[in-house]
């Protein structure tokens, strides 16, 4: 039987919404000052001195050497920071933490970890061809960094093995003798960085050394211990005595470009590079103890801060604050947050989340209608628009007639979304409904559907969708099928497929999930109660919750104080734009919290 | 006593099956008693085959009974995740689905890989090779450990994945052992985090990649001793929805070639939902345009209607597709195998499809098997595995077994294996008469 699984009452009912705000009183500062005015972003700028940055970072800083941290320029004044309070140790008994996973980047994430690594650009062809080598993950729920759905098997660790050499190729692309070598490596600006002058003695040998504990730390996003300095020095002279052995000098342009693909290889697979490793070497708990929650590290903080707020490695701004300590003030992780989310990067990666999510597949629609539909996200998430605008705003909506008149329908009028749930020509009824229900409702369906001795016979489809409720089909198809029909009918008089639309009824009853639901007679009136009503915002930061724990959520109830404390925070924030919503995650305890 | 032949699988799975009404034209002309293949048995899809009907085995009147018996529920996903594995799957829908067991792909080609008697193990025991990745969706094959393994997307990524970089015989050598090196210390790395974290699934995770780094560092080993031909794919058009198949089908042929694998899984067209626009095979004599316009969408749509345009789009996406299969066909019975004899004679192919045919049925599958000489299979002859007074009705766990035994692999049952003793209701042991020898 289809069945209704468990849905957290966080995101529902009365009862326990109002359970949750009581609970998020008394959980210390969790709502307090933030509520009040939502969480405003910093404006004034300081420049931090290059000798404090120079300080902080235990590593090279010049911006002009390949492969080495560069320091933007900051963006972060904390004396006018704005009265955050402090971070507090999330209280809650010990059976309901829901543990820390150990989650794997996804194929994105490791891509664009990549580009930053081995300073590849946006538009490197090597690194788009590479995406091939990574073999399809897991999509659950419009995101694929779930821990627990991410196996790693013997081919796609080859993948990541391959990635490692084409990046460094791509690096090394257009060099062809060994003086080119040292000045893609910066020779120079790291010879200037031990203090050595001109007639100081600085070999390739120790080139390639700096560049390799630079690039290793900056993969690892924390400093190295001296046994993996070691480790990386052995790699390389283990790869020249090879080279030696097999009759080669070790010192051509060849074998060094060899010993650089090796370096990379290895620095790709690393379980340091592509697991988000956390409290690693800490001590754990004794069996039968209970898993008392642990602080992050800073550089954990950094880590996950910019993996869940722009996909790729912490930045040296980042890094800068995380060596110091400064991010376990709430005020400076705001700051950092502001700036990522502003960042080029910030903006991609909400995009690429928000398409996946809603299902976007760019090859069942044209690009143009994609890019529309980009755009459209992008100016919501960077104008800091209301969420209601996510399915409200108004937008130009294709009909069959050839008109495209503006809209109050949001992401449900474009077409890179309609398009991606059509399979011509019925199936699109239920196909679209089950999308729509269980992903922007947040809604689930049993895995268990019952085995019906169903056959079509002579009906057409469009009699099978109609008989629907009229069989025993009806116990889980009145949960979605009208929820799909919605999207025949983009007004009162034109319809996507207006054949037939003169066949389907007029009004439908939507099966109710939590305030959505009731009678609706065209997509208009679904929009309105996806952005009037609470269920759709509930999902959405489900969504990002989600994202940010990288694992599922507790459908026991772990997560359910968590989520209404930050569903409250949003909510009387403001304008619920999805910015503040991200914020809100950040400067949550559960952000900088590993929970054994 | 003599070598053993060096056998190996085949498998390619369609998503959508083929119409029932028009099977008589389409598939075999009668579907009814055993008999010995003509070429004028053969319908309208099987055609471009007519070269291969004395090793084919044309096989009718097979129910997906671990379906409909376990009650799962047909939809995609799951009757994607069932066909190979004869067993209801567990978790949710999609990307969650986990089987207690592996799919028989898989145990088929561990068994050849590991425990038949070759000289060295190939490279891979299996590989899972698609057209276009639908990553939401589940997949035909499941590891030993009843995960879903993923698809190696794209004829591109194939031979970048199989066939690794080609150059000259002592840089390769080089490259192999320095990898070799680099991958140790990765090996290390694992070993040693794992000691250090404390995340609840860190064994699992941790297992994993142990298990596959070690893989690669034997993939590696292997493929140092045996270097390869590489597939020319400068043809390859480029763009979206383009159709691939015939690059995927020249992998396929290179990697048995090159001796690199025991049992591929080919799914034809896309991963689990056929994607490629098929217009290309539309010509004016066909009239109907809206013929047309069904062969350029994805073949799901096709499947859902079931009136005569619909089923020609399917029959002509069939027919290509046996086309491009039937060339491959030529390739592997012209190559010499590395114990003589051809590619094609230490072969066994399996056709087969998600469904039945359209709206998700999964009743009389139209199956079909190529089997090589050294094979164990009896080919040139349809079978009927339907209900009959004497017999009972095949169950597809019973073929599934058959292939096995087909390629000597010695089960008598395969699959079933949720719920209340579905193994021995869902196994009525191999179908004899289709098997040269029951092992």
């Amino acid at each position: 039987m289809y069945q209704q699984r468990m849905r957290m009452k966080m995101s529902g009912s009365g009862v326990s919404w109002s359970m949750c705000l009581v609970l998020c009183a008394l959980a210390t500062g969790c709502v307090g000052e933030i509520s009040q005015g939502g969480v405003p972003a910093p404006t004034t700028t300081m420049d931090m001195s290059p000798q404090s940055q120079d300080k902080a970072l235990d590593m090279a800083t010049a911006s002009d050497i390949p492969g080495v941290l560069d320091v933007p320029d900051m963006a972060i004044q904390v004396d006018d920071m704005m009265d955050v309070p402090d971070a507090s140790m999330f209280d809650m008994p010990p059976e309901l933490h829901v543990p820390t996973p150990l989650a794997r980047a996804t194929n994105e994430e490791v891509i664009e970890s990549v580009r930053a690594l081995f300073d590849l650009s946006q538009d490197s062809s090597a690194l788009q061809n590479a995406r091939g080598l990574l073999v399809s993950e897991a999509n659950v729920g419009g995101l694929t960094s779930n821990a627990e759905d991410q196996t790693l098997t013997h081919i796609t660790v080859s993948g990541y093995w391959r990635l490692g050499q084409v990046a460094m190729d791509a690096f090394l692309v257009g060099v062809e003798n060994l003086q080119q070598f040292d000045t893609r490596l910066g020779c120079e600006a790291r010879k200037a960085q031990r203090g050595l002058v001109v007639d100081d003695e600085y070999t390739r040998e120790m080139c390639l050394d700096d560049y390799a504990q630079a690039l290793v730390g900056k993969a690892y996003r924390r400093p190295l211990a001296q046994d993996e300095l070691e480790h990386v020095r052995e790699l390389l002279e283990g790869v020249k005595a090879l080279a030696v052995q097999n009759g080669r000098s070790g010192e051509t342009l060849a074998d060094y470009t060899l010993r650089m693909q090796m370096l990379a290889r290895f620095v790709v697979l690393s379980p340091e590079f592509l697991l988000f490793m956390e409290q690693r070497g800490e001590s754990q708990p004794a069996p039968g103890d209970p898993a008392v929650p642990r602080a992050l590290s800073n550089d954990e903080i950094a880590t996950r801060m910019s993996y869940f707020l722009t996909g790729t490695l912490p930045d040296n701004a980042l890094l800068v604050d995380a060596r110091v300590g400064r991010l376990d003030d709430p005020a400076v992780r705001m700051s950092h947050a502001e700036r990522l989310l502003s960042s080029p990067q910030g903006q991609a990666q909400f995009v690429s989340i928000l398409s996946s999510w809603l299902g976007v597949d760019p090859t069942h629609v044209d690009a143009v209608d994609v890019a529309e539909l980009n755009v459209f996200l992008l100016d919501w998430f960077v104008q800091e628009r209301p969420f209601s605008d996510l399915y409200q705003a108004s937008v130009p909506v294709q009909h069959v007639d050839g008109t495209a008149p503006l809209m109050p329908l949001g992401v449900l009028g474009h077409r890179a979304y309609v398009g991606s749930h059509t399979f011509y020509p019925t199936p699109a009824f239920i196909t679209r409904g089950v999308f729509f229900y269980e992903r922007q409702l947040c809604s689930s369906l049993s895995s268990d559907v019952p085995a019906l001795a169903f056959d079509a016979g002579e009906q057409t489809d469009l009699e099978v969708f109609e008989n629907h409720d009229k069989m025993a089909c009806a116990v889980c198809h009145v949960q979605f099928d009208n929820y799909g029909a919605m999207f025949q009918r983009f007004d009162g008089e034109t319809s996507l497929y207006d054949e037939q639309d003169d066949e389907l009824g007029s009004v439908f009853t939507l099966y109710p999930v939590e305030d959505v639901g009731g009678e609706a007679s065209n997509v208009d009136e679904l929009a309105e109660k996806m952005g009037q009503g609470e269920r759709a915002a509930d999902c959405m930061s489900q969504l990002w919750y989600r994202h940010a724990m990288r694992r599922a959520l507790d459908e026991e109830g772990g997560d359910e104080e968590a989520m209404a404390r930050i569903l409250t925070t949003w909510r009387d924030g403001g304008n619920m734009s999805i910015k503040a919503l991200l914020r809100t995650i950040v400067l949550s305890d559960e952000f900088v919290t590993f929970y054994p | 006593m003599p070598e053993k032949p060096p056998l190996r699988l085949l498998t390619i799975m369609e998503s959508y099956g083929l119409p029932q009404g028009p099977r008589g034209e389409t598939w075999i002309g009668s579907q009814t008693g055993d008999y010995a293949l003509s070429i004028s048995d053969l319908g309208t899809v099987l055609e471009p085959l007519s070269a291969y009907v004395d090793q084919m085995l044309v096989v009718s009147g097979i129910n997906m009974q671990s379906h409909i018996k376990t009650n799962a529920g047909p939809t995609h996903d799951k009757l994607t995740a069932q066909v190979l594995t004869g067993s209801k799957p567990e978790g949710n829908g999609g990307p969650n689905m986990r089987h207690v067991h592996e799919s028989i792909d898989v145990r088929i080609g561990d068994y050849l890989n590991e425990e038949y008697g070759l000289d060295s193990p190939r490279v891979y025991p299996h590989l899972l090779l698609s057209d276009y990745a639908e990553s939401s969706k589940a997949t035909y094959s499941f590891d030993t450990q009843g995960n879903q393994i993923r698809a190696i997307s794209t004829p591109q990524n194939m031979v970048s994945s199989l066939f690794g970089d080609a150059g000259d015989p002592d840089q390769l050598q080089l490259d192999y052992a320095s990898q070799q090196m680099a991958l140790e210390l990765v090996h290390g790395k694992v070993r040693q985090a794992r000691s250090e974290l404390m995340n609840v699934n860190k064994e699992l995770v941790m297992d994993a990649y142990e298990q596959s780094v070690q893989d690669l560092a034997d993939e590696l080993e292997l493929r140092a001793a045996n270097i390869c031909e590489l597939p020319d794919l400068s043809g390859v058009p480029g763009g979206k929805n383009v159709n691939t198949i015939p690059y995927s089908f020249d992998s396929i042929y290179h990697a048995f070639a090159c001796d690199l694998v025991s049992s591929v899984t080919y799914s034809i067209g896309g991963e689990n939902i056929n994607q490629f626009s098929h217009e290309f095979l539309y010509d004016q004599s066909h009239g109907d345009d809206s013929l047309r316009v069904l062969l350029r969408r994805n073949q799901h749509s096709a499947s859902h209607r079931g009136d005569d345009v619909a089923n020609k789009a399917h029959e002509l996406v069939r027919r290509f597709q046996m086309q491009k299969l039937a060339e491959t066909l030529d390739k592997m019975s012209a190559t010499p195998d590395v114990r003589g004899g051809s590619i094609l004679d230490n072969t066994v192919i399996f056709v087969s499809s998600t469904m039945s045919h359209n709206t998700h049925q999964r009743s009389n599958y139209a199956h079909l098997l190529i089997a090589g000489k050294n094979t164990n299979l009896r080919g040139g002859y349809h079978y009927d595995c339907a209900d009959s007074p004497d017999v009972t009705q095949a169950t597809d766990n019973d073929l599934l077994t058959t292939i096995a035994q087909g390629l000597t692999l010695p089960i008598t049952t395969f699959g079933g294996f949720n719920g209340m003793n579905n193994v021995a209701v869902l196994n009525n042991g191999p179908i004899t008469k289709m098997l040269k020898q029951e092992m």
